[in-house]
This record gives structure tokens, sequence and C-alpha cells, in this order.
């Protein structure tokens, strides 16, 4: 964990949760039912929070995303988002980079990883 | 625990949308990703892509619901996913995801499912994102006998 800095506390309370369902117009109400956070939920807004923590310009775009899931945060747990921004690569005239994020609801209870490959073009 | 039966396995349902102006807003807005390349039509028009485009994990996201619909905890507890985006939808399109059985494999007490996976648009069928997602349940959650 050394390698990983915190990027920020990610809430989740009921109205933030059905706030992202409704955004991706997810309308099966599974997660709901069981009061469950979806991970990708978590993922989309460590995106966010990358954007502003790395310096990522406007322009950039992913190209890979892998999510592993091992748990799932209730409605209105605090999960905290650690991070790690990999090497920079230049490749023809492009910048690219790996982002790799654990989320954690309290102390050592993972709820899932992932790992993003994120391009800069016209660097 | 309700078991699943091997021949609806094979082919999941697919979950469809229809990118608009509000649905990018409305993302944005939830997830914090406010990339200019995914509201600001006269800086999107200067990348790549020559105008506006949806959040890759707003596409991604139909993934996960699909996997999500069929498996359920099983998916949110245990499930992974790999994927390249291979492309953008942009707005007024309409996408899908797809996702079907690769291989089941036993593998001590568990059944290790993999699923090839992605997203595409429903105006042209190309591939927004493809992939791999690995399912793993308990062996006798899955019906064998059922063809």
């Amino acid at each position: 964990m050394e390698e990983y800095l915190l990027l920020g506390d990610i809430s989740t309370e009921e109205w933030e949760v059905k706030q992202f369902l409704g955004s991706v117009n997810d309308v099966q109400f599974n997660n709901i039912a069981y009061q469950a956070v979806p991970n990708v939920m978590l993922v989309s807004r460590s995106i966010g929070m990358m954007l502003s923590a790395f310096s990522i310009p406007d322009g950039a775009v992913h190209t890979s995303q892998e999510i592993y899931n091992f748990g799932v945060a209730r409605f209105g747990d605090v999960v905290q988002c650690y991070s790690k921004k990999e090497k920079e690569r230049i490749i023809g005239g492009m910048k690219l980079f790996g982002v790799s994020c654990k989320f954690y609801k309290g102390k050592g209870n993972i709820l899932c990883e992932s790992r993003s490959i994120v391009i800069v073009k016209n660097i | 625990m309700s078991k699943y039966n091997l021949e609806s396995l094979k082919q999941l349902d697919e979950i469809t949308c229809y990118v608009d102006a509000s649905t990018i807003t409305k993302y944005a807005e939830a997830s914090g990703d406010h990339n200019r390349i995914h509201y600001d039509e006269k800086f999107a028009r200067t990348t790549e892509f020559g105008g506006i485009i949806a959040h890759g994990m707003f596409t991604l996201n139909l993934i996960s619901q699909m996997l999500d619909l069929k498996f359920g905890m099983d998916w949110l507890v245990g499930g992974s996913l790999k994927v390249k985006f291979k492309g953008a939808a942009r707005l007024d399109d309409i996408i899908h995801s797809w996702g079907s059985l690769k291989s089941i494999k036993p593998q001590d007490e568990k059944m290790i499912l993999t699923l090839d996976i992605g997203v595409k648009n429903r105006k042209d069928l190309s591939e927004l994102i493809t992939g791999t997602a690995i399912i793993k349940m308990e062996r006798s959650r899955v019906d064998e006998n059922t063809e």
C-alpha cells in the first residue's frame, strides 16, 4: 500500500447511489434491493477524482479498464480510494500512463481494485 | 440461492441506452468527470473525435448492468472484467451491451465462467468496447444437466 496515495473519500449515501444509477439508466434496482453500492460507481467516481489529482488535461481518454470486485459497500458507507499513477510513456506524440486504484471500506476491508490506461494526445 | 441453467448462461440479455446531451450531463454530475470532451462542443471538435463523446465509464456501465442483471451478487462480489475501449459513443447514438459464455471450468469447489463481453453502436454495429469478464461461483450453483 505504500505506493498508493489516498485520492479521497467516496460518499455513498442512498441519494448518491440513486443519482448514479439514474445517470446510467440503470432501472433494474437490484442494487437498491440489496442496498449495495455498485463498484463500477466507485471506479467512475475515481476517474473524476483523478482528473484533478493527476492534472489530467481535457481531451484525455482512457483506452482500457480493469475492475476486480471483492466486496460491496452498503448505502451510507464511506469508501476510501487509494491510487497510484504509473510511469508515463511517450509514444509518437502521445502520452500513456496507467492508474491503479484500490477501494476500501474501513481498514483492510478491500471492496475493489481497478486499473485504467489513460492516453493524452497532441502533447 | 437459485441455480443457473447452463443454457441461460450462453447469451446474456443486452442492455440498451440512448445517448444524448442530458444523459452525458447527468453522468458527469454523478461521477464528477467534467472533462470538456464530454460537454464543450467547440473544444471537442478540436480532438480526434471531432465532437462530443460519452464517457467511457458510462458506456462500460452497460456491461456492469448486464452482469449485475444476470449474476447479481456473484458479479458484485468476486466478478472481474478487463476491457479495451475501441470507439466512443456520440450524441444520438443507441448503444447496447452484449455478452456470451466463452468457457466454464470447475476449479476446486468453484465454477469459473469466462464471458466475452462488449458494447456496440446500434447504428453501424461498430465495437465500442470489447473484453472479458470472469465470474466465480459455487460449483453446485450451475445446473449442468439442463440442455
